[in-house]
């Protein structure tokens, strides 16, 4: 049975191919379009997975959207009709484009896919699962959990912003939810907009700028804007927030509580935005884990699967790990809404009846899910560009590879298929020393011209990601999504605030070491990612050095590379001082010859 | 990329000279005064930021992509040339009359350690260029000044490669009426009433000291040019069909389904040429838009066959 997954005209489109069960491709529209975010139907994304997987449009069984629009009307409407006459501007503004394209999905979906391949499909052919039940799936089928509890916690899907689910025998249970307009990933949202950055795309900007700050507003968060409970649900007071009637998330009461104005994207970042970051941050951590401890406490199952836009909060994440509430973690690394079209078409293929309580199957999961390109394409594409390249094989890459990033050389690694989900790892990354002292710095600066205090995360080696970090031997995190501590760090403490704080790092991997001496770890094994782990081999039986700066092949502003095309375009816009396309290495000094 | 061979000259420059007068007379027009100029902190990150900014060069540039020839046909100080070239594997030629201009644009490129740009001084109704050599044909602003356009557009079409593209601005014969009436009222009053009548000049007197150059030669360049003529886009499509060019997008769009989105112009795309009578339509419409305020400048693009 082939099953298309889409999720779209939201934000972060995209499509997935389920094969009788089995993850087959999945990539988001925007590495096409090269628009970030593109909330378009993804007709490129399913253009790719039919040409991919020698499959036409006919071929496939079921195209299942992830999520249902007419609940989400209703919902809509159910808001405005208790806040009226308060948000009318809103709503004129939003009814329109519903009535137009929302709410007839079915026929949008249909017509979509006749103007792309020419093809009526048959309108039985379209279901629509729901929005968290599509997060909960992609938890919890490519988990290795027969049982889990999968907390999803989200901005809004229909109705709900945060839902547990009790998973067992490719069943899924809804056990517990908490309505819109209460959500914790609008409240950080909220807060991102406050900051001066992008709401959906900048709230992992609020969690790297928190270990800046100190949580000065959390007693004031937690005493006027929401309420938790001990279990950790929450209400919010609305009286601050606007995003259920108004085009902005907060509101002037909001703005007069914090004391301080709303700051715009081109103002300066100032101690008190820290401050505030640090405190929304702390606030969300502590509503993760009491909701996390409850659930253990309640349900004493040891597995745990999140997904949701929050799940990606992977200092969050860290701190459920540490504190050991579960014994097993898997979080989706597309934990945002692209992931919800590879749930949704799990969500189908699983829970028709004839799946439910059997034992589930172990799915192997890979992020690998997207374009490959072989040597003779890439050698292709590079002719096309007239770029000039030399072709290494794989030892000798490893090598000269290893040797330039040791030498502070910046470089575009571009291998194999492309990651599904927010994460470069390792088959669209750039790479760089985790030993340099300035690297940080520079990588933000003249390659991803991007704000000088984020900080860039590791890759390392299965086997020495316990020597380096706070991680149990054998532990792996291979999607980069928790934070843990730095070892062997000297934890100087000092009277630095702010960005001031950068100067303090004192580890011999300072440029993969965050203020508050933390990482973002990806672990990488050979099952995980066989090239990329040869890579870090070689580098660290030459060099001792077992882990890289590993950071997404892209600048500010637009998507993770896709193609050859792009790579080499990101290559020659940046300093990047080299770009490896499979086995053909660029140097930036040779192409302008 | 030459007919003939030629070396630099000890200025970086391959000089071919003038030979025609008008083209002289042009010359001598814009030589006192290269714009626009280069100050001594500009860097190629400040020719990105400004290139970056506009939306006709930037989609262009995305639309050139890597590894292309492109000739820019009165490139001035070679602003856009350069734009092109940075952060590029093309090679573009920056082709002008004025001597000086050029100079300005070479010493830019070697203080930043730019190579991809060669500097060419000639007349562009001269056969100084291999045939079909060239990816992409950057035209715009320079027809209209010179002895006989549509000569002109026939010499430069020659050095474009089959499936090249060539980019063609004109001034427009209703978009440019504003324009032309502001030119009457200058020769009556004199250029002090401009800085009342002329919607860029009233901006830039905001900061008078600062844009002296750019006052001085927008003036110039709009108001008191030696030789100018206008042009429609029925008149372009005619060149283009005897010169075997494809219409592939204009500005201001005629395609009828994209006529809302001239700033969101994406070059990857072919758009449809309209009706006469639509054409038309979107011509006298840019009086009122901005099209109309800058100088009533339109472009229209072609894919040679």
């Amino acid at each position: 049975m082939n099953i298309i997954g889409i999720s779209a005209f939201y934000h972060d489109s995209a499509a997935s191919l389920v094969v009788d069960g089995e993850i087959i491709s999945a990539v988001q529209e925007e590495r096409f379009t090269r628009v970030k975010n593109d909330k378009n139907f993804p007709t490129n994304s399913i253009k790719y997975i039919l040409e991919e997987n020698n499959l036409n449009i006919e071929d496939i069984d079921a195209f299942v959207f992830y999520e249902k629009p007419l609940l989400k009307f209703e919902r809509l409407i159910e808001t405005y009709l208790a806040f009226s006459p308060m948000g009318l501007k809103s709503f004129i503004k939003a009814i329109p484009l519903w009535i137009k394209e929302k709410l007839y999905q079915k026929e949008g979906i249909i017509n979509e896919i006749k103007k792309t391949f020419h093809k009526k499909i048959d309108g039985k052919k379209i279901f629509f699962s729901e929005h968290h039940l599509s997060h909960a799936a992609s938890a919890y089928y490519p988990s290795s959990f027969n049982e889990a509890i999968v907390l999803t916690l989200d901005g809004v899907g229909e109705f709900s912003s945060t839902v547990v689910y009790h998973a067992k025998d490719n069943r899924i249970d809804k056990v517990k939810e908490l309505h819109f307009p209460h959500s914790l990933g609008l409240l950080y949202s909220a807060f991102t907009y406050f900051l001066g950055f992008q709401v959906n795309e900048g709230e992992y900007k609020v969690m790297g700028l928190a270990p800046y700050g100190n949580p000065k507003f959390k007693d004031l968060i937690l005493k006027h804007l929401i309420d938790v409970k001990e279990d950790g649900s929450y209400q919010l007071n609305m009286k601050y927030f606007n995003y259920s009637i108004g085009l902005t998330m907060t509101n002037k009461k909001f703005q007069d509580l914090i004391g301080f104005e709303k700051r715009e994207p081109k103002d300066k970042l100032l101690q008190n935005h820290m401050d505030l970051a640090a405190s929304i941050q702390s606030v969300a951590e502590d509503i993760i884990l009491k909701i996390t401890r409850n659930l253990k406490q309640e349900y004493k199952i040891n597995n745990l699967c999140l997904a949701g836009g929050v799940a990606l909060n992977c200092v969050a994440n860290g701190k459920i790990l540490k504190e050991k509430i579960f014994e097993n973690i898997w979080i989706q690394p597309a934990a945002g809404d692209a992931g919800g079209s590879l749930g949704a078409a799990l969500a189908f293929y699983y829970l028709s009846e004839n799946k439910i309580k059997e034992k589930k199957p172990i799915i192997s999961f890979t992020p690998y899910l997207g374009p490959k390109f072989t040597n003779e394409k890439v050698k292709i594409e590079l002719d096309n560009l007239k770029a000039n390249y030399k072709y290494y094989e794989d030892e000798e890459l490893f090598e000269f590879v290893s040797k330039k990033i040791m030498e502070n050389k910046a470089l575009g690694w571009f291998q194999g298929r492309m990651e599904f989900g927010p994460r470069a790892l390792g088959a669209r990354s750039i790479l760089a020393n985790a030993k340099s002292l300035d690297m940080q710095r520079d990588l933000n600066l003249k390659v991803k011209f991007r704000e000088s205090f984020r900080p860039f995360a590791p890759a390392i080696m299965q086997e020495f990601s316990h020597s380096y970090f706070d991680f149990d031997e054998n532990f792996e995190s291979p999607y980069m999504l928790l934070v843990t501590k730095v070892k062997n760090n000297k934890n100087k403490t000092s009277d630095f605030v702010g960005f001031e704080k950068l100067k303090n790092i004192d580890t011999n991997i300072p440029a993969v070491t965050h203020v508050d001496y933390t990482a973002r770890v990806q672990t990488v094994s050979k099952e995980s990612n066989e090239r990329f782990y040869s890579l870090l081999k070689k580098m660290n039986s030459e060099f001792d050095t077992p882990l890289v700066v590993n950071t997404s092949f892209n600048v500010n502003g637009e998507p993770i590379v896709c193609s050859v095309k792009d790579a080499f375009s990101c290559f020659m816009n940046t300093n990047l001082d080299f770009l490896v396309c499979e086995n053909y290495i660029l140097n930036k000094k040779d192409q302008f010859q | 990329m030459f007919r003939s061979k030629i070396e630099k000259n000890n200025e970086g420059i391959y000089d071919f000279g003038l030979n025609n007068e008008v083209t002289k007379k042009v010359n001598n027009f814009y030589e006192p005064l290269p714009f626009p100029n280069y100050s001594k902190d500009d860097d190629k990150r400040k020719i990105l930021d400004i290139g970056n900014k506009n939306y006709l060069s930037q989609n262009f540039k995305k639309f050139i992509g890597y590894g292309k020839t492109v000739l820019e046909v009165g490139s001035g100080t070679s602003q856009l040339s350069i734009y092109l070239a940075v952060n590029t594997n093309n090679k573009i030629c920056a082709f002008d009359g004025t001597y000086n201009s050029l100079k300005q644009g070479k010493l830019f490129c070697e203080k930043e350690n730019i190579k991809n740009v060669d500097f060419v001084r000639g007349d562009l109704f001269e056969n100084l260029f291999e045939n079909n050599y060239f990816d992409y044909i950057w035209c715009s602003g320079v027809l209209h000044h010179t002895k006989n356009p549509k000569k002109g557009f026939e010499n430069i079409i020659r050095f474009l490669k089959v499936n090249g593209y060539v980019l063609v601005g004109l001034y427009n014969r209703y978009g440019r009426i504003l324009t032309v009436l502001r030119q009457l009222v200058c020769k009556l009053f004199g250029e002090k009433i401009l800085f009342f009548l002329d919607p860029y000049l009233r901006l830039l007197k905001k900061n008078k000291e600062k844009n002296k150059d750019k006052i001085n030669s927008w003036i110039n360049d709009q108001y008191l040019h030696p030789v100018e003529s206008l042009h429609t886009i029925d008149e372009v499509l005619k060149w283009f069909k005897e010169n075997n060019i494809e219409y592939y997008t204009s500005i201001p769009s005629c395609d009828f389904e994209k006529i809302s989105k001239d700033d969101e112009k994406n070059f990857n795309l072919q758009d449809s040429k309209g009706d006469f009578f639509l054409r038309l339509f979107r011509q006298i419409q840019m009086i009122f838009t901005r099209l109309g305020k800058e100088g009533g400048l339109f472009i229209v693009i072609g894919k040679k066959l």
